[in-house]
């Protein structure tokens, strides 16, 4: 009988802690802002977002805030969807050379990138203040056919929260890295071949002898699992059109530096293209190209392959290739919502909509403007970075 | 000049009658060019502007310009215009001095920058440039008109840097500013993907053993010089009395021995005397404030390159009086980080700078033509803190100042050169466009206008 | 008897002495005359149906309707073409081996590792070169001196027509200095070497201001650096890329040198600079480049001669021993003159022009009165890529001979009718 009193007493006592837990969280939010670029339903201005549960209860004009509500005035501000970087390689390692590509097999497809990131990794931290909020994570180029991409934000409280896509697709590569002296394949129609030859194996795969590299292999080929081909030159990107056409692949085409060369190919077929960050080129011709990709009708999303480029710098991409004529919309749009749709995550985030998850990036200027400076970054409605006024 | 005009210049010039009047001919049709020329190349610019970021004072709102012999001759909303002045129409147009990009590898040759380990502070970075290539016309596009190029990041002491104007000359002599601009070194350098704290001493202490025993050439030289002119007086003195007098014989003075110069100590001693800065790159803050004891047992004027980790300990740099050339603003410019950008912030400059620190802005990219993302570099440390003025300020004046060459360029002065860019827009913004770029008064640059 | 046996011994040593001296190459006959259907003069109009006199090896004179000597040895050259033999005013073929690993030896001689047995000198003379300067290769900054020979004698000494001849050097860096650390060793040197003869010059004015005899010499190994800063020797400055020219212009300023530039095909993008200075350039072999225009991605043909033809840029050209076309200099000269360069100069560039570059133009490089009876008789135009050279005159002596060329003939010769196999039944 005293055990049952103490016992109670003890439930009873602990449940105000709970309860000041639940209060903690601040994922009931409104946001009053002087422009909300919401990417699909246009600009917004002087208009407010209703937060509740991490997600956008409300986008609108009226700025009318429900009572008990916190709200943050960023009425000379601009507020656009947390920035999307479609293809990186944060939080896997101190030492990236070693932990993206397995470089002992030249298949892998069963090997997820997920497994070696680390949410808590000094890199991820120290990005929170960039305004990307989702990224792919993939593997390296030096496979073939590599691992698994997972698409994480780099902030949630839970896995569930954090972790969008576990498994996004297979990392396909046709750069020169992936070749190798010491392994298959040597030489570039090797690649082609062997690519080939695992994919036609598939056919031969029986499911009672269970192998989970067959098996992914097996939803690439039969159930539309997608495939991130990484390519750079127009014979590299030819071939691996070619695939796509060969066995049906969903493909995206990851780099495609000189995919303008081709563009027609691309477009014709819908293939997305994860374009390579900017600044890794210099000349005038090289900076172009993402530019007459669009106008070629091919969707484009941004990356920054960090760290090959700073991810801080994913929306530097956005405004370089404005300034060599891509449309503000478009550049907007491959920030955001079209990184979304081309990772099969758009019901979740890229757009300011109702519905979606609170992740968004409040500047103080055009998020468009090299000289706009994030001041604050929202994941799942938290609020995980603030700037400090120096 | 096609072969019949020569045939015909040559028949004209064999004229007997011409050839008797040979001379006079000459000089007449020489005078004629002269004139000719002049009346046409020295004529007079004026630029009517909408806005005028002078830099060095307060912006003019709707002013004019007038350059005449390649130099800006007035400057001001209230200027006279001569009557055979050309004038270019930029009414609601900025105009802003010639950029300079003080970390560039513009006109460099590759091959130069290798990763040896040595102190060389004779080899000049002149003989490693190309003028031949094309990639500098995309960048004075984008309103550069001089870069500050220096030997590689890995020599302790890599050379002499220069200042080079993007005229297109093909002759390095007419492209440069300023030679010997400054002496390029490098302390705590990784290689590959390690650093031993133990070779990063020995970088230090091999500067500092350089800097002595240039104290010690500088002394011995003065002391050569004293017994050569001494030696000199005695000698003429022998002479004089030996011509005249023959009583006593003196003793024939006897000449010291050779001194032998070291072009390499000639470099570094007028480093010690303040004639030339010493460029040091240094990443870390053991690395940088190493550097600035180094400034301080030597007296030298003292620029820090890069200085990643400054923002760290702003108030000794401050103290010490160094100027900083900030860059890459982001890692983004460079190949895969290196280990010396660990703790790499883009505050950096605009934490320096608000600590009254002198600080220069450079791309420091990843080839000759990364030069062109200046205005990017600039706008992303005004994005991070840097006061756009000085953000500004910091790619224009502040570099010419470091470099020695602020009385010719940085900004928009009367006396200085007639180096600058007409835009449709700020140039921070995103979506400005160079309309035009003048070099010395010369237009150099024209944007045709686009479909 | 014994008469009859001395008779008999006497008659063999007459034919023996008779066959001896028919098989010896024909002996230098003191005049001569070639009665030639086209003569290429170089230095003045072509001549047709014309003479060349010749009088111990030089020659005498050079016409239509020339009176031939009584005692002259007539050559009859009516379905020949007679031109100067050609020069070639740089190589480093025919060495034991072409360049140094030691940086700076100025002193060594090709004069000393030139091969006459080496198979680029019988090449030559049956290509119609008559006279070449052999200089050190590329790879070495101060690589040494060259020689003037022709590419005929058993020995080094046979084949001399001028010692000490040009001296080369390098701007292209060996191996892992940069281009910086290479122009400052050269700067060095010369440095040095002027350190070097002031206290020379001090040490002989201190002598004789005591009255004594001074015989000390200047170090022999220096000795060719101090005469091409006296302009005794012509400076060869190889340039392999266009940024290397600048450099060349500041060592010939500098320095105040005599220089030749011999050019790498990148170099001619520098045409603007060597066309200012007027200096005397060797083309590469390679004289058709191509290269991608930046901002049109499309390929643009340069070719080499004409753009320092049109530049007013006197040059020569050089062959190359491994590639095809560029190994010959009539080639060299028929690309020119296919590509729009006047005839008259390209068939300079291979004569006149490199014999004035290499100091030989008093004897060699044209068909005049004074000048050395060297030349080639083709078999047409040189400029016809049908013609052989059919034989080679120097000095006066026939030094080659087609139809007596062992080797050519068993490359051209037809195969001999294959034998039908006996039928074994």
């Amino acid at each position: 009988m005293k055990k049952i009193v103490l016992l109670s007493i003890l439930i009873l006592l602990s449940i105000p802690c709970c309860m000041v837990k639940a209060a903690d969280a601040p994922e009931n939010l409104a946001i009053r802002a002087g422009r909300i670029w919401t990417v699909t339903d246009g600009i917004i201005t002087d208009g407010v977002i209703i937060i509740k549960n991490g997600k956008i209860q409300a986008v609108r004009k009226k700025p009318d805030v429900p009572a008990e509500i916190e709200v943050l005035d960023f009425s000379d501000k601009d507020v656009m969807p947390g920035l999307i970087d479609a293809h990186c390689h944060i939080g896997l390692s101190l030492d990236i050379y070693s932990e993206i590509d397995e470089t002992v097999l030249a298949v892998t497809p069963d090997m997820q990138i997920i497994d070696a990131f680390n949410p808590l990794a000094d890199d991820v931290k120290k990005v929170l203040r960039s305004g990307v909020t989702t990224v792919l994570l993939a593997p390296g180029n030096k496979n073939p056919i590599g691992g698994q991409t997972a698409v994480v934000k780099l902030f949630g409280k839970k896995t569930k929260d954090r972790v969008l896509k576990r498994a996004a697709g297979v990392k396909f590569s046709l750069r020169d890295e992936a070749l190798m002296p010491d392994r298959r394949p040597t030489s570039r129609a090797g690649l082609l071949a062997l690519i080939r030859e695992e994919l036609n194996n598939v056919k031969a795969y029986k499911e009672d002898k269970p192998d989970l590299r067959m098996e992914v292999l097996k939803s690439v080929v039969d159930a539309n699992f997608p495939v991130y081909i990484s390519t750079y030159t127009v014979d590299e990107i030819t071939s691996a059109v070619a695939l796509v056409d060969e066995y049906n692949l969903n493909a995206v085409l990851i780099g495609a530096e000189q995919g303008d060369e081709i563009a027609d190919l691309i477009a014709g077929r819908n293939i997305p293209v994860i374009y390579s960050p900017l600044l890794l080129f210099s000349r005038d011709k090289d900076l172009k190209r993402v530019v007459n990709m669009a106008d070629g009708g091919i969707k484009v999303a941004f990356s920054s392959s960090a760290p090959e480029t700073s991810l801080s710098d994913l929306r530097t991409s956005a405004i370089t290739a404005v300034k060599y004529g891509l449309d503000k919309e478009v550049a907007l749009k491959s920030l955001t919502i079209n990184a979304a749709q081309i990772l099969g995550v758009s019901k979740r985030v890229g757009s300011i909509q109702r519905g979606k998850d609170a992740d968004l990036v409040i500047l103080n200027g055009d998020p468009l403007q090299p000289t706009s400076t994030v001041e604050m970054v929202i994941i799942n409605g938290d609020i995980v970075y603030q700037r400090q006024k120096i | 000049m096609n072969p019949v005009k020569i045939e015909v210049l040559i028949n004209f010039m064999e004229n007997p009658v011409v050839m008797g009047h040979k001379n006079i001919i000459l000089i007449s049709s020489m005078l004629l060019l002269f004139t000719f020329t002049s009346a046409f190349g020295d004529q007079g610019i004026a630029i009517r502007a909408g806005h005028i970021l002078t830099i060095s004072d307060n912006p003019i709102e709707n002013g004019i310009i007038l350059i005449k012999g390649g130099k800006i001759e007035a400057l001001g909303q209230n200027v006279v215009l001569p009557e055979d002045v050309r004038l270019i129409d930029a009414n609601d147009k900025f105009v802003i001095p010639g950029l300079i990009d003080a970390q560039s590898r513009l006109f460099v040759m590759d091959s130069e920058l290798d990763e040896s380990r040595t102190i060389a502070p004779e080899l000049n970075i002149l003989d490693a440039i190309d003028p031949f290539i094309k990639e500098y016309r995309e960048v004075l596009a984008q309103g550069v008109t001089a870069v500050c190029v220096a030997p590689g990041s890995h020599g302790l002491i890599g050379g002499r840097s220069a200042v080079l104007k993007l005229n297109g000359s093909k002759n390095i002599d007419r492209m440069v500013l300023k030679a010997d601009a400054t002496v390029k070194a490098a302390v705590g350098m990784s290689t590959g993907n390690t650093s031993s704290s133990l070779a990063r001493l020995e970088h230090y202490s091999s500067i500092r053993e350089a800097l002595i025993a240039t104290k010690v050439y500088m002394q011995t030289k003065e002391k050569a010089d004293r017994e050569m002119a001494e030696y000199n007086r005695k000698k003429a003195e022998y002479e004089k009395k030996d011509s005249g007098k023959e009583t006593e014989k003196k003793e024939k003075p006897k000449r010291p021995a050779r001194f032998r110069s070291s072009p390499a100590s000639d470099v570094l001693a007028q480093v010690l005397r303040k004639e030339i800065p010493l460029q040091v790159e240094a990443h870390r803050v053991t690395d940088i404030l190493n550097v600035l004891r180094l400034a301080d047992e030597f007296g030298f004027t003292l620029i820090l390159d890069k200085c990643t980790e400054g923002y760290l300990i702003a108030d000794e740099i401050a103290r010490r009086k160094a100027s900083v050339i900030v860059g890459p603003v982001s890692t983004s410019f460079v190949d895969m980080p290196r280990l010396e950008y660990r703790n790499h912030d883009m505050s950096n400059a605009s934490i320096l700078s608000k600590n009254g620190i002198k600080t220069a802005l450079g791309v420091s990219g990843r080839d000759g033509a990364s030069s062109k993302f200046i205005t990017l570099a600039a706008a992303m440390a005004a994005a991070n803190g840097m006061d756009k003025d000085a953000a500004l300020r910091a790619i224009t004046l502040t570099p010419a100042e470091m470099f020695g060459v602020a009385d010719r360029i940085g900004s928009l002065q009367v006396g200085k050169d007639a180096d600058l860019v007409i835009l449709n827009g700020h140039p921070l913004d995103t979506q400005t466009r160079v309309e035009m770029v003048l070099i010395e008064g010369k237009v150099v640059f024209e944007r045709k206008s686009q479909q | 008897m014994k008469s009859k046996f001395y008779i008999a011994l006497i008659a063999t040593f007459l034919t023996a002495y008779v066959i001896n001296a028919s098989a010896r190459a024909a002996p230098v006959r003191k005049k001569l005359a070639i009665k030639a259907g086209s003569i290429i003069t170089i230095s003045g109009a072509d001549i047709k149906n014309g003479t060349i006199l010749i009088e111990d090896g030089i020659v005498k004179a050079v016409g239509k309707n020339i009176e031939i000597p009584w005692d002259a040895f007539v050559i009859e050259a009516k379905d020949r073409v007679v031109m100067p033999g050609f020069v070639l005013a740089h190589t480093s073929s025919g060495l034991d081996r072409a360049n140094e690993n030691v940086p700076e030896v100025p002193f060594l001689s090709t004069f000393d590792s030139i091969d006459p047995v080496s198979f680029y000198f019988e090449d030559s003379l049956r290509d119609g070169v008559v006279a070449m300067l052999v200089l050190p290769g590329n790879s070495t900054l101060l690589g040494g001196t060259g020689t003037v020979v022709k590419p005929h004698g058993l020995t080094v000494e046979d084949m001399l027509i001028k010692p000490y001849t040009g001296l080369k050097i390098s701007l292209q860096p060996t191996g892992n200095t940069s281009r910086m650390g290479h122009m400052q060793r050269f700067r060095r040197y010369i440095s040095d070497l002027k350190d070097y003869l002031e206290e020379y010059e001090q040490r002989k004015a201190d002598v004789k201001e005591e009255n004594k005899p001074f015989d000390e010499e200047i170090d022999i190994r220096k000795q060719p650096m101090v005469d091409l800063l006296n302009k005794k020797l012509t400076a060869f400055i190889y340039c392999d890329i266009a940024a290397d020219v600048p450099k060349a212009i500041e060592i010939h300023e500098t320095y105040k040198l005599n220089t030749v530039l011999v050019l790498g095909p990148d170099c001619y993008k520098a045409v603007g600079l060597i066309a200012q200075k007027k200096l005397p350039v060797i083309l590469p072999p390679q004289l058709v480049v191509w290269e991608t225009n930046e901002e049109t991605n499309e390929e643009e043909m340069k070719v080499i001669p004409m753009i320092f033809d049109k530049a007013g840029v006197r040059f020569a050209f050089q062959t190359e021993t491994s590639q095809y076309g560029s190994r010959y200099l009539w080639y060299q000269a028929a690309t020119a003159v296919r590509y729009g360069m006047k005839r008259e100069e390209a068939l300079k560039s291979i004569t006149l022009y490199p014999a004035q570059f290499i100091g030989v133009d008093d004897r060699l490089g044209s068909i005049q009165a004074g000048k050395e009876a060297t030349f080639i008789l083709l078999t047409s135009d040189p400029l016809d890529a049908q013609a052989w050279v059919d034989k080679v005159m120097i000095a006066g002596e026939i030094v080659y001979e087609k139809e007596k060329d062992q080797r050519l003939k068993k490359l051209i010769e037809k195969p001999e009718e294959v034998q039908k196999p006996k039928d074994t039944d």
